[in-house]
């Protein structure tokens, strides 16, 4: 009999400290973050979409390099002796002109890696987060400061640089063995 | 309520024309009110596959509250469902069971990748013998939220980036567009 009255009691009781917790609960300020119209303050270090910054990039491909999932995709073309591209904002020099970059956030894994090796700190990443889209391709970033069209007479100029050396070296070498090939006959005829 | 705590009101009341013949009045059209039912009750399934799946109970959970726009009933089963909700790597072994889940959903129904890993393969694109590189490859996926996780802020702007998409729908011509497929 006295076990009956116990459980009774038992039962009585852990329910009243349920029902406390749910008690103070009722007076408790509602945590949740009305989102669209509030946002948290993030933190310094939040690691949210890559931002280049094209003016400072000098093209040195660290970022590419370093990317454990190689999202970074870069395309330069060396600028002309006689041209100046002018400096990034720390005094590194600008020799290349940067035709190509785009960031695949889709593959990006947020490690913040290609911020550290930046030597101009001019990849970082942003304190923006919602990046949903509707298509695969949205998700790609380019940052190139070149129009398609542009970006193309570049790439073109590289190309037509790199043929015409080769073929001054071309010609160059069929010279020097057209050269040694007469002395060589020179020499046999003498 | 305060007005700025409500932040779609004034988006529905202009999508319904309410208030332009007085108040408490509203004249609308069929396939607009039946898309505006559809997007405020967008059921997801209880669908986590990896570290994204954490998020997303984050995002469902008080503090960021997906309830708020109607898309907080988890329901288990595939056949109660608009929303399929890909949190997380899709394996292999994984993405026929996802295409047959997809198959079992009733048909105005919506495919939110969410993550690195479902939308193109993630840190497994490359080299991952085993992972589906984007679910889009067996399921027609509608918003693709990027994020390793995403925070859930990102995961609740992809729920309205598809309540939009919804708004924008005729069901109408949906319903047509789906007979002449079949």
């Amino acid at each position: 009999m006295g076990n009956y009255f116990n459980n009774i009691f038992r039962a009585i009781s852990t329910i009243a400290v349920g029902m406390a917790e749910t008690w103070k609960a009722m007076f408790r300020p509602p945590i949740t973050l009305q989102y669209p119209n509030e946002r948290w303050q993030l933190p310094v270090n939040a690691r949210g979409i890559l931002f280049n910054n094209v003016d400072d990039c000098i093209g040195c491909f660290k970022c590419a390099r370093i990317c454990p999932v190689q999202c970074i995709y870069i395309d330069t073309v060396k600028a002309l002796p006689d041209e100046d591209l002018g400096k990034a904002s720390m005094g590194n020099p600008i020799r290349q002109h940067l035709v190509r970059f785009d960031i695949d956030m889709f593959k990006c894994c947020y490690c913040d890696f290609c911020t550290t090796v930046c030597p101009t700190e001019c990849l970082y990443m942003t304190e923006e987060y919602e990046n949903g889209v509707f298509s695969r391709e949205n998700g790609i970033y380019h940052f190139s400061k070149y129009s398609p069209p542009e970006a193309m007479a570049l790439r073109r100029r590289e190309q037509e640089e790199t043929m015409t050396k080769a073929l001054a070296k071309e010609a160059a070498l069929a010279a020097k063995k057209k050269a040694a090939a007469q002395k060589g006959k020179e020499t046999a005829e003498a | 309520m305060a007005n700025n705590l409500r932040p779609f009101v004034g988006k529905e009341q202009q999508f319904l024309q309410e208030g332009t013949y007085g108040e408490n009045f509203i004249i609308t059209s069929v396939d607009r009110i039946l898309s505006w039912a559809r997007l405020s009750s967008i059921w997801p399934m209880t669908f986590g596959l990896a570290c994204c799946a954490i998020e997303m109970m984050a995002t469902a959970a008080s503090r960021y509250d997906l309830d708020r726009f109607g898309a907080g009933v988890m329901r288990p089963s595939p056949r109660q469902t608009d929303l399929m909700i890909v949190a997380g790597t899709v394996t292999l072994k994984m993405a026929d069971r996802i295409k047959r889940l997809y198959d079992q959903m009733p048909e105005p129904k919506y495919v939110l990748a969410m993550g690195s890993c479902a939308t193109s393969g993630g840190p497994y694109w490359q080299h991952g013998y085993h992972v589906l590189k984007g679910v889009d490859l067996i399921v027609p996926v509608d918003v693709y939220v990027t994020g390793c996780p995403p925070r859930p802020e990102a995961l609740i702007d992809g729920v309205l980036k598809i309540q939009e998409k919804i708004r924008k729908e005729s069901n109408f011509a949906r319903k047509k567009q789906e007979r002449a497929n079949v």
